[in-house]
């Protein structure tokens, strides 16, 4: 093997300067949970009663919800792409569990496994249009979750008005472990879970590159176009779970169901630092933006206000997000151009 | 003396890690020819630019025609009387000859309409046999390069600016330019000629100035004094900083061989590389020993037989490549090395995850470990090991990209520009690290423009011209002298049989040409049209035959009243489309219209009243239109996030103001926009004639033409003056305002004040464009497109609900239209791509068996 230490050690002088391990503190996953600390603050002083426990334990299924379609959100943003069909692909795997299980507890299992198989073959569809036919990622998610919706409409009508989840489904749903709803230790499994996968394995460290650069992945001998496909169909697979989880929860979905999550999503992940070039995200600041977005909303409802203004807060917040981070970068290069030029002049 | 036409003086220009100039000074005085001449590298391209305008300088004066340049500003420069032809051209390859001679001028007495014959009058005097209304992508590299000093002298100027004009030129054509030169010196133009072809600077210039690394090395009165010896010398001999490292003799045992290789830019290469040795490609730019690098690693296609460590392999793909231990490193830092968004140690490691995995769990102890020691042999300087790696200078981000092929076990490693733009302190560095690895055993190539790097680093050189290997160095034969003198005396010409052939090709009419005109989508601006046309009257037959209702005049004029709106939100789209970009917001543009209507056009209101409420609307367009604009363009988020972040605040204003449909909207206002000839609604009428006259502006005005060149290419149309950030500003407010109108639209028909009613038309606005022509790549499409687009998306819903099918067929329908859409104009590419490159792939595995 050609290994490092092959090199003769005589033609290189030491590094002057020690090296630091780490790069300790990385500001766009941190400044959420600034954001965060913010905001309970501000809610402490203008509308106390949103921060008791009891208020905290009855929205945080909901930061739960909107924590695991903002991963698979920002995965997908991670591979350079963007994800507009997270409401049809919720609507369709609670309607499968209306529909397969019929309300009865014995179909249940296979409600479940159908429910979360169609979410995945969805986002894996969505993938291979994306990273196979390079197709634009807005178009396709858009467009194929407008079949998605067609398709569940029309699978929908064959079923009785009134339906609801199996009665075990929906007990499992309303059960605590700890004092935390199910749903919220389902959350915090899947970020582990994918958190070690993405930071910890040759898979996850692939998929950034991929994210990163697919041209330099691709020259490094990465095959960049599976990853992409992945990032979609893991996502789908995720948009299926959160399904599951809100139909439990709320036992008779509508076909309403999954629209709240068209926009939220993408407002968490950006917020969470999550770049729109690629390569960068960290899934515990995404789900940090999910619980900020929550409790903001919950303080705006506290005070009388419409919940339409939560999206007027929503955009105003992608938009500063996203500024935010632009201009940081373009200013600090600025600075240190300039810093530069200067010491060059004085030398 | 005469004052000169150009001066330039004491120019300095820093690059992050390189000094690109540094205080160079020269005047050119009316009607002399002043040569530029250095290596590559030595900063001419730069000088070029800054006299232009197009880059600005950190130091240094620049003088047109007696006035100094006081911005950085091509237009400026060009009012001042320079003009510049670029090596890499400004040309818009998508548009016509004459499109892109107009685009050239500044506004003035030319208009469209007589763009022909006036471009033919331009073009008369040079005998190119190039019509005016050829595309230029279909024209070969010489005629490009004669359009572009064509469309440079179209403004008369009294400075002409050329960088390496003679690259692209056979024989012929050289002297066809030196022609044009002698013709333009007579009548008192500067030209300041920019080449590194000794012979022709003899030839040609009255003056030589020389840079080397950024330095002037004087100006030379051309004579017979003066020889190509004298000129080389002053061009190489820099100084020597410190000794190259010496390898041990290569092994004689060949671990890479390839024959008959030919691709894009080269032909019939063949060469070998024993193991520990290093070998060299050299040549001046463009001559095809990159192109034949890349080959080698699968970064390229080409044909031909490789052989690596005695197996015959296949270099379909990087992929490919690496199997079989071929490690490629390319010049292009940014664009395809290094991670940007990763850290030192993940950007060195890449490349070797295995090797510090177990069970895909990478050992994070293992990993740094490993990056620690090949940061402190290849002397990477770092701040920490996790940073950022473009926080790292040139030459630091060079070594860590380097660094991947010694944790790799390639057997030959591919090495591209080593130390672009990298100082010269790292400069040693990687020659040393080269060099260790050449001791290890491994082959390598460097493909360098350096020739002073070649002669210190290589065991054996070849040097490439016009595609082929034209001289083979070794050993003592190896100097910066014999290198560069054996390029640069080269004066064999382009293939002139190989550049006839491209033109004949272009030019022929055939059937197979007709299938390629349709099969390239919306390249022509008919096809989109004529197809669509084709799908409506397909659709209206099939509906007509299935169900009587459909052509009654009661169901016509329904179709057409709620083709309105969309025509209208697909043409608001199709304006931000042809810059690249996406408006998402469209649709709750249309919400929060139609909720406003509820209030300011409420059932007893007169019409002054209305008319308030009409204007307060397109405020609010222009408003949400032109923050759109301002966030793309001066904070630069990207399109779709931009959008949809107005999107969310717009549709919450709607739905704050009404959460639920409330509010009867005036009865007048509603028959207004209902309005009939007969049982055809007027609003189609004047929607069509809107689009005609928008597709007008798009193709029959000098606007339309700066907005096409913007969406096109948009550095080519910067190169040209047009101001891109207006032209996008535009754009989203051109979209804001048309989606408003087409809000009023829906107001008129659902008369009530309905929060979410114009969500659902996001999708379709994009998908009516694109199937009217819009490409999702900016520049193509039209206004009429759109509207038809819009029509036979109406056309499909309304025949779903005759036929009496269900909602969702509908939704499904309209969501597999998309696809069909974007897949027919954008699609195909990558598909053709995925063919031709399995095709390839066999040819070449079985050439291969056969062949050795």
């Amino acid at each position: 093997m050609n290994g490092p230490g092959d090199l003769t050690a005589s033609t290189v002088a030491p590094p002057s300067v020690p090296i630091k391990r780490g790069w300790p503190f990385q500001m766009r996953f941190a400044a959420i949970w600034i954001a965060m600390l913010g905001l309970i603050v501000f809610s402490a002083i203008v509308a106390p009663r949103s921060l008791l426990p009891s208020t905290f334990l009855a929205i945080i299924p909901f930061a739960a919800f909107l924590a695991i379609t903002a991963i698979g959100e920002a995965l997908v943003i991670i591979s350079r792409g963007i994800d507009l069909s997270i409401p049809a692909i919720i609507t369709l795997s609670s309607t499968i569990i209306l529909g397969f299980s019929r309300g009865h507890d014995a179909a249940l299992v296979m409600a479940l496994a159908g429910a979360l198989f169609f979410a995945t073959a969805i986002g894996f569809i969505n993938g291979l249009l994306v990273a196979v036919l390079q197709l634009n990622a807005l178009i396709v998610t858009l467009a194929v979750g407008a079949i998605t919706t067609g398709a569940t409409l029309w699978y929908r009508e064959s079923l009785p008005q009134e339906s609801r989840v199996p009665p075990e489904l929906a007990e499992w749903g309303d059960a605590r472990f700890l004092g935390f709803n199910v749903s919220v230790w389902v959350t915090t499994a899947l970020i582990v879970v994918l958190t070690i996968v993405l930071r910890k394995t040759t898979v996850g460290r692939r998929f950034l590159a991929v994210g990163a650069n697919p041209r330099a992945a691709w020259i490094v001998g990465i095959n960049a176009v599976v990853y992409q496909i992945a990032a979609f169909t893991v996502a789908g697979f995720l948009y299926g779970v959160a399904g599951i989880l809100l139909s439990a929860f709320i036992r008779n979905p509508t076909l309403r169901v999954g629209e709240p999550y068209l926009l939220a999503p993408i407002a968490a992940a950006v917020l969470g630092g999550t770049a729109v070039t690629g390569g960068i995200g960290s899934l515990v600041a995404v789900t940090g933006a999910a619980l900020f977005l929550t409790q903001l909303g919950q303080m705006l409802k506290m005070l009388g206000l419409s919940s339409a203004i939560q999206f007027v807060i929503e955009g105003i917040a992608i938009a500063i997000g996203m500024a935010v981070v632009r201009v940081n970068c373009a200013q600090l290069m600025g600075i240190v151009s300039r810093w530069r030029s200067g010491k060059a002049e004085r030398s | 003396m005469v004052a000169a036409s150009l001066e330039l003086s004491g120019i300095s220009k820093r690059y992050p890690g390189v000094q690109a100039l540094n205080r160079v000074s020269f005047e050119c005085g009316p009607g002399e020819i002043h040569a530029v001449l250095g290596e590559n590298g030595s900063g001419k391209s730069t000088l070029l630019g800054i006299a232009g305008g197009a880059i600005l300088a950190d130091e240094g004066r620049v003088t047109i025609m007696g006035e100094t340049l006081a911005t950085a500003d091509p237009l400026v420069a060009r009012r001042l009387g320079l003009a510049t032809v670029y090596q890499d051209d400004s040309l818009v390859h998508e548009l016509t000859v004459a499109e892109n001679l107009l685009l050239g001028t500044v506004d003035g007495p030319v208009s469209v309409g007589g763009m022909r014959e006036w471009a033919a009058e331009r073009l008369a005097p040079y005998d190119l046999g190039i019509s005016p209304e050829a595309l230029v992508r279909n024209l070969n590299p010489a005629q490009r390069q004669f359009l572009e000093i064509v469309k440079a002298l179209t403004t008369s100027p009294k400075v002409l600016l050329l960088d390496e004009p003679t690259s692209s030129l056979d024989i012929l054509g050289i002297e066809k330019l030196s022609g044009i030169i002698h013709r333009l010196v007579a009548g008192g133009t500067a030209v300041v000629y920019v080449s590194h072809r000794l012979p022709e600077i003899l030839a040609l210039a009255d003056r030589v100035t020389i840079l080397r690394d950024g330095e002037g090395q004087g100006t030379y009165d051309v004579n017979d004094q003066l020889s190509e010896n004298d000129l080389i010398a002053l061009m190489v001999g820099r100084p020597i900083e410190t000794e190259y490292p010496v390898g041990s003799a290569p092994q004689a045992s060949i671990a890479l061989l390839a024959k008959e290789l030919s691709g894009s830019r080269f032909y019939d290469v063949a060469l070998s590389v024993c193991r520990g040795e290093i070998l060299g490609f050299a040549g001046a730019q463009g001559n095809g020993q990159r192109e034949a690098l890349r080959a080698l690693g699968g970064l390229e296609n080409a044909r031909g037989y490789v052989v690596c460590d005695g197996r015959p392999i296949k270099t379909g793909s990087p992929r490919e490549a690496l199997d079989a231990g071929i490690l490629s490193l390319s010049a292009d830092r940014t664009a395809e090395s290094i991670f940007p968004a990763l850290g030192v140690r993940e950007n060195i490691t890449v490349q070797a995850l295995q090797d510090f995995a177990s069970g895909g769990l990478i050992s994070a102890r293992r990993e740094r470990v490993s990056a620690l020691s090949l940061i402190d042999q290849l002397n990477i300087v770092i701040a920490a090991l996790d940073q950022p790696i473009t926080g790292l200078s040139g030459g630091n981000q060079q070594k860590a990209v380097l660094a991947r092929s010694f944790l790799h076990g390639a057997k030959v490693v591919l090495i591209d520009e080593p130390t672009q733009g990298v100082d010269a302190k790292a400069r040693f560095d990687i020659y040393r690290a080269i060099r260790a690895k050449a001791d290890q055993g491994v082959a390598c190539v460097v493909n360098s423009s350096d020739a002073m790097e070649l002669a210190g680093i290589c065991d054996r050189v070849l040097v490439f011209s016009r595609g082929r290997v034209i001289r083979e160095l070794t050993g003592p034969e190896i100097t910066e002298e014999s290198i560069v003198s054996s390029f640069l005396r080269s004066k064999e010409v382009a293939d002139a049989a190989r550049q006839a052939a491209d033109v004949a090709q272009g030019d022929r009419f055939s059937i197979a040409h007709l299938g390629r005109i349709v099969a390239g989508g919306n390249n022509q601006w008919w096809v989109p049209l004529l197809l669509l046309f084709l799908l409506t009257v397909a659709v209206v037959g099939y509906a007509s035959l299935q169900t009587d209702v459909f052509l009654t005049p009661l169901n016509i004029k329904h179709i057409l009243l709620a083709t309105a709106p969309l025509a209208l939100v697909s043409m608001a789209q199709f304006n931000v489309l042809m810059v690249r970009g996406f408006d998402i917001s469209v649709g709750s543009l249309i919400s929060l219209t139609v909720v406003i209507s509820s209030f300011m056009m409420a059932e007893d209101m007169d019409t002054g009243l209305i008319l308030l409420g009409v204007l307060v609307c397109l405020i609010v367009g222009i408003v949400v239109g032109l923050t759109n604009g301002f966030l793309v363009r001066y904070v630069g988020i990207n399109s779709v996030i931009t959008t949809i972040a107005t999107l969310s605040v717009v549709q919450g204003i709607a739905l704050y103001l009404r959460p639920s449909p409330f509010g009867v909207i005036n009865e007048d206002f509603v028959d207004f926009f209902q309005k009939r000839a007969g049982f055809i609604p007027l609003s189609f009428f004047m929607i069509l004639v809107a689009a005609i006259i928008g597709d007008f502006w798009l193709y029959r005005t000098r606007s339309g033409l700066k907005l096409r060149a913007v969406g096109f290419r948009e550095e080519a149309a910067n190169r040209n003056g047009v101001r891109i950030n207006t032209v996008h500003l535009r754009a989203y407010f051109l979209s804001g305002i048309i989606a408003v109108l087409s809000g009023l639209f829906v107001a008129s028909e659902v008369g009530v004040g309905t929060p979410i009613i114009g969500s659902s038309y996001t999708l379709t606005s994009i998908a009516a464009a694109v199937i009217g022509g819009a490409a999702l790549t900016g520049g193509r499409g039209s206004f009429v497109g759109a509207v038809l687009g819009a029509l036979f998306f109406t056309l499909t819903a309304n025949i779903i609900t005759l036929l009496g099918l269900n909602t969702g067929a509908g939704i499904i329908t309209s969501g597999v239209l998309t696809l069909f859409a974007v897949l027919l104009y954008s699609g195909w590419q990558p598909v053709r791509r995925l063919w031709a490159n399995i095709g390839a792939a066999f040819r070449l595995s079985t050439g291969t068996a056969k062949g050795l």
